[in-house]
């Protein structure tokens, strides 16, 4: 029978550090032409889509919110922000486009803040066999028997994004993986 | 006892100041750090180690490393205890324990060692023939007790296993003195490269002897900044060269009650190139008794001298048929232990001539060994059969020295072909593998010069990606294939872990089990721990001999992973207790728990079964919830349910081609059921398709199939219809879901505040709306699984918590309840509603279900369509989905049992496939798939199950509300 597990939002052992972020707003830009697409979001975010595996830093015009682009597949783009006004923006912009439209992911999509030396460590002990992501590389991969989305944010810093009912069994992967760490 | 210590400097691996106690069969003996618990062993005189699998022989120490087949103990105690562990392997830590295997009651005195008068009853394959009267039941409990060696610890283990995953350009298995070079040339190539050794030590074969190159070697790859993984034992080559290893890491074995460790590490290493040079098994020749303590491989006994300055005798024996026999003559004498002979099967040895002061027969055989738990002597006649009468020579060693055989266990896994070397009797690889490229003795390169300067160029030719040269396969010297010994009395062992003899081979080739798998199969060898690492070449040449072919025309069988035992701590890893699969957990799950749910798996969810109060039962939990809401309200975490938003200008003509139902006429705002089947016709899921917009769609698939339904709408998307424009997009994560069931869900509602605009009056059954409830956005669906009326109530995850507290708040002057999905599993079976997986299988097709109508009103193509013409599909005789209730109207039917005229093995009609007592109805219900079903209403059936017969009564669905007044409101 599963029980479910103790909430937990931060964990460390030496050199490394994991974080449950507190509050990611995140939308699915769906399209079926990239360039149209990057067209559009332009407009609102002065950036084009990522290229393939890729991310990139943008700035929301209207509020100056920080925003990171992250490429998920040939059709999808996650927009990731901390605060909900860009994605609102784009939902309005976006409602009647006939080539591309928005879909909601915030509160089902968990991030996981991990950073320190042993970041790629800890990786490789969650199944990740490719390095580490470089600094702005987008990564699907299995991670704890799950799939995981990285995305590399600087050297040794890394963040994994899970969906939020998998994010209790991810979470308590690396808790145990931690305890053999040297604290 | 015969073993003893050898004098300083021998036992490199040792460290003579400290001294390590540990127990064997309950009796204390003492080692030093650095020993194997088989060279602390036989230093202490310890000869008798084990039992045999099948003849209960005694059996002793027979190898010095990975290869060992009869020295096989039980490590540790309690919940720690690993069984079947070889001794060879096992290094020697304070307050070991160990026991021997398959005895008792012990190992000198063991009841088992009466097999050894049956033996002649119990040849190769004998269980295939006996036991077959009066019944197999009989024996088997026996026998399967009998079987298997070591006992598995009953406790969970406390330790900890990981898995780490990385990846490398060039893996290098193996750290002598080929894998070495190999590892230096590709690291100072450039490449990243990782070196991998089942030792604790770099050198393999000459790392326990002082060697300036070897040592230059090691200084090297470190220098050069080669990742070296000791005590890691690579085992299996998959797909696109993902190499398997596993790394001990807590040698020292804890106190029972001490707190877990990470005990051992599953490598998961994917190589750009891999270069095996795993070396070889010294191969066993066959003499009688050739399986007797005291018996061991000529390298063995040279390793334990040098490596852990133990020698296994003092008077020794060399029977050999290859030249190395001679070099490990020398080494022994310059050790200090008397070779009093060295008999060489083979006519005459060039190389005998070089032998100085030892004594060499030549043409000369053991024809007897004399000692049955210990070696005494042995006698020794010509090889012909010719010539001088036997002799009797006194020892307490035999060194068995049959030339070698390359381990190419990872080539042959990888995919490589093999070639026989005749002049030395063994099998080589031909040519590379698929990505794997072999070296030194494990490539069949004997010469020690060769194998470096060949390993290098390889390594280097890796790191290149240039051409890798070919392997100048030589310098193992002359060999005989053949070595049994003619007209002998006394078993001649092939494979000394199963008790397999050359008689066995023999009834093998009589009963033409002749191809080298059958071989395999009817007689074992090659199987268990050892995986035939000393037998195989030896069964094959025998097999060879036997049915006059050539060795490599009976060939080899295919060598599979593991090369040798892994435990199931390491290949389970982090997956136990909590973590032992995936499960998904609800947005309240916390907030349930607080509230007394009784948490169980349904799919991959852990989900509420029921809220018991108190001592309730699931049971009773379950019949007073349903009850509840049949009565008031209820709420239901609905989370789980799978949702998909489709949307894209083709979303409405896409989900006409996936369901059974037209979606495409759904106005704006209403929901539809909808049939999901595969190309086959199969019913593989069902939901609700519910129309946001024009071209935008919500799906609800069932709580277990949103993974595989994705999947198909993205499967059949991008493969078959690639001009429709639509986006699939997976949200489950994102919607929390809430349930509000019952006559009062709408009071209910209303008292918590939702809008008007949702009363029952104005939102019809089967449609949907978005709205807002204090600014949070809701999307409603009117549906029901329970036959009341119900609200689907999506909203935020994160917001799920707040509304189950303000709902049950409201609804405290309702008696509303939670509800778990043993509740709701009664009250769809009393509507009759099927549930995908439980009531359907792989074989249930929609016309099985009640849906031939819909199929018959549907013009359009879908998904799965054309199969549902095939004569099978139409076949009168299906099973199809049935209402069934007991005659009593008591006795419930169980889940599973078979619908037949006769108790089985009659003809099955069908089965039960769901059954819960209706409170309801204070009776049973039941659904269930019967053979002509549809056409049956009335007939009576029955049901067997466990020998019971219980009569039924085919009945129509559904059991209650058939109108279906209460789910409008």
């Amino acid at each position: 029978m599963g029980k479910p597990s103790a909430e937990g939002v931060a964990l460390a052992a030496r050199g490394i550090a994991v974080e449950r972020e507190a509050c990611v707003h995140v939308a699915a830009l769906r399209h079926f032409d990239a360039e149209t697409c990057s067209a559009r979001l332009r407009r609102l975010l002065g950036e084009a889509l990522p290229a393939p595996l890729h991310a990139l830093r943008a700035q929301f015009a209207n509020g100056g919110a920080d925003c990171i682009l992250l490429w998920r597949s040939p059709s999808e783009t996650w927009l990731l922000c901390a605060a909900a006004a860009p994605i609102d923006a784009l939902r309005k912009d976006w409602a009647d486009a006939a080539d591309a439209c928005v879909v909601l992911q915030t509160g089902g999509i968990v991030a996981l803040h991990v950073s320190g030396a042993r970041t790629a460590d800890l990786l490789a002990r969650l199944g990740e066999s490719t390095s580490m992501p470089r600094p702005m590389q987008a990564l699907t991969a299995r991670l704890a028997d799950i799939t995981v989305t990285l995305l590399g944010l600087q050297a040794d810093e890394v963040l994994l994004l899970v969906e939020r009912v998998y994010a209790d069994h991810l979470f308590g992967w690396i808790r145990e993986t931690l305890l053999d760490f040297p604290q | 006892m015969s073993g003893y210590r050898l004098p300083a400097p021998l036992g490199r691996r040792i460290d003579r100041s400290r001294l390590v106690t540990f127990l064997f069969n309950g009796r204390a003996y003492s080692g030093f750090y650095g020993d194997t618990l088989a060279a602390a062993l036989l230093a202490n005189g310890v000869r008798l180690v084990g039992r045999s699998f099948k003849l209960h022989r005694p059996r002793g120490i027979f190898s010095c490393g990975i290869e060992e087949p009869t020295a096989i103990v039980d490590v540790g105690e309690g919940a720690r205890r690993t069984p079947n562990q070889r001794a060879t392997l096992v290094e020697l830590s304070e307050g070991l324990i160990a026991e021997s295997v398959n005895c008792w009651p012990s190992v000198e005195l063991d009841l088992g060692a009466v097999n050894r008068w049956l033996a002649p009853l119990l040849p190769a394959g004998f269980y295939y023939k006996t036991f077959k009267w009066p019944s197999w039941g009989w024996f088997e409990p026996v026998i399967r007790r009998m079987a298997g060696l070591g006992r598995a610890p009953t406790k969970p283990d406390p330790d900890r296993y990981e898995e780490v995953s990385v990846a490398t350009d060039i893996l290098v298995v193996g750290a002598g003195i080929a894998g070495l070079s190999a590892a230096v040339a590709a690291a100072h190539s450039g490449a990243r490269t990782m070196l991998l050794t089942s030792s604790a030590e770099l050198g393999g074969a000459l790392g326990w002897r002082a060697d300036p190159e070897i040592d230059e070697l090691r200084s090297s790859a470190r220098r050069l900044g080669v990742q070296i993984q000791t005590r890691t034992l690579a085992f299996g080559v998959y797909d696109h060269n993902l190499v398997c290893a596993t790394e001990l890491l807590a040698a020292d074995a804890p106190s029972p009650g001490a707190r877990g460790v990470l005990r051992e590490r599953l490598w998961r290493i994917r190589a750009r190139s891999v270069c095996s040079a795993q070396g070889s098994f010294e191969r066993p020749l066959l003499f009688p008794d050739n399986d007797r303590p005291g018996v061991m491989l000529a390298g063995a006994a040279d390793k334990f001298a040098h490596a852990y300055g133990v020698a296994g005798g003092r008077r020794v024996v060399i029977m050999a048929n290859s030249d190395s026999a001679y070099a490990v003559a020398a080494s022994l004498r310059s050790a200090g232990i008397e070779v009093v002979a060295l008999l060489d099967r083979r006519p005459s040895a060039d190389i005998a001539a070089d032998a100085g002061n030892l004594r060499v027969m030549t043409n000369t055989a053991i024809e007897k060994v004399i000692g049955t738990a210990a070696v005494r002597a042995c006698v020794a006649g010509t090889a012909d059969g010719r010539g001088a009468r036997p002799e009797r020579i006194d020892c307490d060693l035999i060194l068995s020295a049959g030339g070698h055989a390359p381990a190419v266990h990872l080539h042959s896994q990888a995919g490589g072909k093999l070639r026989w070397v005749d002049e030395s009797a063994m099998f080589v690889p031909d040519g590379a593998a698929p990505g794997l490229f072999s070296v030194g003795a494990c490539a069949g390169v004997f010469s020690r010069d060769a194998a470096a300067l060949h390993a290098s160029e390889v390594g280097r030719a890796l790191a290149h990606g240039f051409t890798v040269p070919a392997a100048p396969v030589g310098g193992a010297g002359r060999t005989l294939a053949s070595s049994r010994v003619a007209a002998a009395r006394g078993k001649q062992f092939v494979d000394l872990q199963n008790d397999v003899t050359v008689d066995d081979v023999g009834l093998a080739a009589l009963e033409n089990y002749r191809a080298v798998e059958h071989l395999k199969r009817y007689t074992t060898t090659g199987m268990a721990t050892d995986q035939g690492k000393t037998s195989n070449v030896n069964a094959l040449v025998l097999m060879a001999e036997m049915t006059q072919r050539d060795p490599p025309q009976v060939g080899t069988t295919k060598f599979r992973p593991p090369f040798a035992p892994v435990t199931f701590g390491a290949l389970v890893g982090r997956r136990v207790g909590a973590l032992y699969r995936p499960l998904k957990q609800l947005p309240a799950a916390r907030w349930h728990a607080a509230h007394g749910a009784l948490f169980e798996q349904f799919g991959r969810w852990s989900r509420p079964a029921a809220y018991p109060l108190g001592p309730e039962t699931l049971h009773a939990a379950a019949q007073r919830e349903a009850a509840a809401v049949r009565r008031s309200v209820g709420l239901f975490d609905g989370s789980p349910l799978g949702k998909l938003e489709i949307w894209g200008a083709d979303a409405a003509q896409f989900l006409d081609l996936m369901y059974v139902g037209n979606m495409s006429t759904l106005a704006v705002g209403q929901a539809r059921y909808g049939l999901l089947l595969d190309e086959n016709g199969v019913v593989v899921d069902d939901g609700i398709v519910a129309r946001l917009g024009e071209r935008h769609f919500w799906v609800n698939t069932t709580s277990a199939g949103i993974e595989r339904t994705a999947a198909a709408f993205e499967e059949w998307l991008q493969c078959e219809f690639t001009n429709l424009k639509v986006l699939v997009t997976p949200v489950t994560s994102r919607w929390g879901n809430v349930t509000v069931a019952g006559p009062k869900a709408w009071s209910l509602m209303a008292a918590a505040g939702f809008d008007a605009a949702f009363s029952p009056a104005t939102m019809r059954h089967m449609t949907i709306r978005d709205g807002t409830l204090d600014e949070a956005p809701l999307r409603i669906l009117r549906a029901s699984f329970s036959g009341e009326l119900a609200y689907e109530i999506n909203l935020p995850a994160d917001a799920t918590v707040a509304l189950f507290e303000r709902l049950l708040t409201a609804g405290a002057a309702l008696d509303a309840l939670l509800y778990g999905v043993e509740a709701l599993e009664i009250m769809r079976t009393e509507k009759g509603y099927i549930h995908i997986g439980t009531d359907t299988d792989g074989t249930t097709l929609p016309g099985d279900i009640g849906f031939a109508r819909a199929l018959e009103r549907k013009a359009a193509n879908f998904v799965g369509r054309r199969s549902l013409t095939r004569p099978a599909a139409l076949d009168a005789r299906r099973l199809q989905l049935v209402a069934l209730s007991p005659l009593d109207r008591r006795t419930l039917l169980p889940t599973g049992a078979q619908i037949a005229a006769d108790a089985p093995p009659a003809t099955t009609e069908g089965h039960v496939t769901s059954s819960y007592w209706s409170p309801e109805l204070n009776a049973p219900v039941a659904l269930g798939m019967l053979s002509r079903g549809s056409g049956r209403l009335g007939e009576r059936v029955s049901v067997h199950h466990l020998g019971a017969r219980i009569e039924a009564e085919v009945v129509k669905a559904p059991f209650i509300d058939p109108a279906g007044e209460r789910l409008r409101g």
